[in-house]
């Protein structure tokens, strides 16, 4: 059974299909892309994955464990990070705080050990202080200086670096990336997709999935191509086959008889 | 600017900066209404400007620096400023009420300025403490520590019945549910005469601790000393004891978990923070503060009434916080501190008392929306004394 198995899930929005019976699957160390034109559910079926949206039908499987109808919180605990399509860091939290937050499910003392802090719990909180700003030094070492800055004094590229690790920090099996690259120029968006392929590097076995606009990040990232039309599969297989295929070309630019 | 910050940051600065810190709360406790608030608007405009060149950060800074240091000059302190109060029984009335704000304060920020949950009835969860109080000691002859203990319990179960239909609300419709939870309290308590109804309870006993009277006359070295000050150290070790509570959480997963449900739930909820839990936690928690001191309060008065813990109490409180700057509990002490003393000194002109008030108001929100020492950045230094950053790598071109 593959890492992350989703069986005819679909979610119905007062009588319209937003996701519609997408079976898809994805292993440990694969990249896959998702594409598809405004509005084709690139984005709800993120959702739905991730547990904000309940599926109407179908379901899905993290690791053979049912996680249809979980919330997003257990979802996240089950090992399935995600980033946004626009920015949802804490703008008025420093980029520690951001980042710690990441960590949230991963420090493990009570209440009663927040009041009376034992050691433990100081050594808990720096250790994921210090793992956190390791992790983002391997993006971008400049940021180690500005830990202290508001979130919300960053640039762009480097809040959605922030976002990717804070996403990184829980080391989920699945990172769920929706358009990474959403308002970056050329340059910066050949730099984030370099990041990504650090991710790579650094976590042999975490699977991704990337919802992308940018053709040229979608033909060197991923390994496999899934293409949405108004919710459903129509596509699946490598770059260079996507772009013969008929019905992806009819869904982008208008088939002969539309 | 910057000699004066590295002098600031010794052990003698700090206690200096305590030191007078402290001789400015005296001198606005005991002087007249007109001097009083001469010093009070000078230090407020003081702190504004001094703020603007970092010193306030500078001040934090340094004092967790010299913690040590801080901590056992601010402890003599408060050890000697009840005592200097002597004989002098309105001022101390007043400075235990204030104390007693400031705990009520610190429980509200929990839900307003942590998570954002802007709560109308911090007077209905003291109220809960104050008559828990009251019944047992009137009703049932027990000793008030009881009821403070049953107080905190019912506020747990009040929190939790308040938390529960606002889990499903946000912004202002959780705040009406909050608003109309606040009125309903009044309104029960007003029509059940078992509770005292729109009389309230007079005669509520007095705290004892190992059979020392807590309010009452004691003459000690020739000084007759006012008979609330063994209360207000009391309230003050609560308060201390409190205020420690609350920066644990504030420097937690817990304290951090409701600053991210208050910037974006939805992110919250996605990185596994459980936003029900987390929300019902600010309510019961911050409950329980305002319970205690809404028992603080009844011991004080000996007397609890409807009209103590209305509407406008929890709009004061409110007010107390907006003041004071959300989310750091030294800015909400000051601010609950200068807001009792400011009604209380102008009951002398009661007439213009609400004018006073409001005009306060809205010259802080347009001056300093943010309140006079707003929130600071989370600095793990505190925690920690090793440095976060490991030591430098040779690293290459930081921009890649």
């Amino acid at each position: 059974m593959a890492l992350l198995q989703t069986n005819a899930l679909s979610i119905n929005f007062g009588g319209l299909w937003a996701v519609d019976k997408v079976d898809f699957e994805i292993d440990n160390g694969q990249i896959v892309g998702l594409i598809g034109p405004n509005g084709s559910g690139k984005t709800t079926f993120l959702n739905i994955v991730s547990g904000i949206y309940k599926a109407t039908q179908g379901d899905a499987h993290l690791a053979g464990e049912e996680i249809t109808g979980l919330r997003p919180f257990e979802v996240y605990q089950k090992g399935i990070a995600r980033t946004y399509q626009s920015s949802r860091l804490c703008w008025d939290l420093s980029v520690v705080d951001n980042l710690l937050v990441g960590t949230y499910t991963s420090q493990t003392y009570t209440l009663l050990d927040t009041i009376f802090r034992p050691k433990k719990v100081n050594n808990e909180i720096y250790d994921n202080l210090q793992a956190s700003l390791d992790m983002l030094s391997y993006f971008n070492p400049g940021l180690i200086d500005r830990r202290y800055d508001l979130a919300k004094n960053i640039p762009h590229i480097d809040r959605r670096r922030i976002e990717i690790t804070r996403a990184l920090m829980s080391k989920p099996k699945v990172l769920l990336l929706d358009e990474p690259t959403a308002g970056l120029n050329d340059e910066e968006t050949m730099t984030m997709m370099n990041d990504i392929r650090k991710i790579k590097e650094k976590m042999q076995n975490i699977a991704i999935i990337i919802i992308e606009h940018d053709m040229k990040v979608m033909e060197e990232v991923p390994e496999r191509i899934v293409v949405f039309n108004a919710g459903a599969k129509i596509f699946e297989g490598v770059y260079k086959d996507m772009l013969q295929d008929k019905g992806v070309v009819d869904a982008y630019i208008g088939g002969a008889d539309a | 600017m910057d000699g004066f910050k590295k002098s600031l940051d010794t052990a003698l600065g700090v206690i200096l900066c305590n030191i007078v810190i402290a001789v400015l709360v005296h001198l606005i406790i005991v002087m007249e209404f007109v001097p009083s608030m001469i010093i009070m608007v000078a230090v407020v405009g003081i702190i504004l400007v001094l703020d603007r060149f970092g010193v306030v950060n500078a001040m934090f800074d340094a004092f967790i620096h010299h913690k040590a240091v801080a901590i056992i000059s601010g402890v003599i302190l408060l050890i000697a400023s009840p005592i200097s109060l002597g004989s002098q029984n309105y001022a101390a009335h007043i400075t235990t009420t204030a104390i007693i704000y400031m705990i009520a304060c610190l429980g509200l920020n929990f839900q307003m300025g942590s998570t954002d949950m802007t709560n109308f009835a911090p007077a209905a969860f003291m109220g809960v403490g104050a008559y828990s109080v009251a019944l047992c000691t009137v009703k049932l002859g027990w000793s008030p520590w009881v009821g403070i203990l049953i107080g905190i319990l019912l506020s747990v179960l009040f929190g939790l019945v308040m938390g529960l239909p606002t889990l499903k609300t946000k912004g202002y419709y959780l705040s009406l549910v909050t608003m109309a939870m606040q009125l309903a309290f009044t309104q029960v308590i007003n029509i059940m005469p078992a509770l005292g109804g729109s009389n309230g309870i007079p005669g509520v006993g007095r705290f004892t601790l190992f059979g020392l009277e807590l309010y009452k006359r004691y003459t000690v070295a020739g000084i007759r000393f006012a008979p609330q000050i063994p209360y207000m150290f009391m309230c003050l070790a609560f308060l201390v004891g409190l205020t420690y509570v609350a920066m644990r959480v504030y420097y937690s997963k817990s304290g951090l978990s409701l600053n991210t449900i208050a910037q974006d739930d939805i992110a919250a909820n996605c990185m596994g923070i459980n936003v029900s839990r987390q929300k019902l936690f600010a309510f019961v928690i911050g409950g329980i503060f305002c319970s205690i001191a809404g028992s603080l309060f009844a011991g004080l008065d000996s007397y609890v009434g409807p009209e103590t813990y209305s509407f406008s109490k929890s709009l004061m409180l409110i007010c107390m916080l907006i003041l004071g700057g959300m989310d750091n509990s030294i800015g909400i002490i000051a601010g609950a501190f200068l807001l009792t003393i400011i009604s209380e000194k102008l009951r002398d002109v009661a007439d213009f008392q609400q004018l006073v008030y409001g005009l306060i108001l809205v010259i802080m929100l347009i001056v300093r929306p943010n309140g006079i020492i707003p929130k600071r950045v989370r600095n793990y230094c505190g925690i920690t004394k090793r440095s976060v950053v490991r030591p430098a790598e040779p690293q290459k071109n930081p921009a890649e």
